[in-house]
């Protein structure tokens, strides 16, 4: 799926809606803004987020920010990328989503990005996000 | 900004984490993906999407689901 967006993709970085949903069979899909970050090897969700979704915590995470070195939870939740999902986990992070340069409140990382396929055209002002069907990821 | 209480998540998950230490004969189990609640290792398994589901299955709340001998998540966000 191709997404164009020249001045935010250079501003923010790719964005995309992703569906976020508690990783339980027929619990009601959020849609979030999501950003595509390659420089974060875990997936991330703001913790408010995760906490109204009743997302379930299922591990800890160091995270390292300018304010200091703290312990976070990481929850159980499944990514949707248009039909397709991935069941994932993601580090609860403050994303509150309601700023100008921050407007996401899902980080995409490695491990989800390990899934599909991503191109990023610059001079398009244009990203790619593809995954293959289940079955063959 | 005000930051949501994850404070007995974060408890519940450090005494799982304990206990999963603490478990006899824990490194033959190096690469399955454990649920572990209360404690008690409940269920292993091949991969995270079986054992994120089995974890569901159990009922809601926090509940260890790792890949036993994988390194702790660390993220850097100082960007």
């Amino acid at each position: 799926m191709i997404h164009k967006g020249t001045d935010r993709l250079l501003r923010i970085g790719p964005l995309m809606e992703v569906g976020v949903q508690r990783a339980q069979e027929g619990a009601p899909k959020h849609p979030a803004i999501a950003l595509i970050d390659t420089g974060a090897s875990a997936s991330c969700i703001d913790l408010a987020l995760a906490q109204a979704l009743n997302l379930d915590a299922a591990g800890i995470a160091t995270v390292q920010s300018h304010h200091g070195t703290t312990q976070r939870p990481v929850y159980r939740g499944v990514i949707y990328f248009g039909q397709r999902w991935i069941d994932l986990r993601l580090t609860g992070v403050a994303l509150p989503g309601d700023h100008e340069i921050t407007p996401y409140r899902v980080l995409i990382g490695r491990d989800a990005l390990s899934f599909g396929r991503f191109a990023y055209d610059g001079p398009a002002g244009t990203f790619r996000l593809d995954f293959p069907p289940a079955s063959e990821g | 900004m005000h930051e949501p209480d994850f404070s007995a998540d974060l408890a519940a998950l450090r005494r799982d984490q304990a206990a999963l230490d603490a478990m006899p004969g824990v490194e033959y189990l190096h690469g399955r993906w454990v649920v572990v609640r209360n404690g008690i290792l409940r269920g292993l398994f091949d991969c995270f999407p079986d054992a994120s589901r089995f974890a569901t299955s159990i009922g809601p709340g926090p509940a260890l689901v790792q890949q036993v001998g994988e390194p702790p998540i660390v993220l850097d966000l100082r960007r």
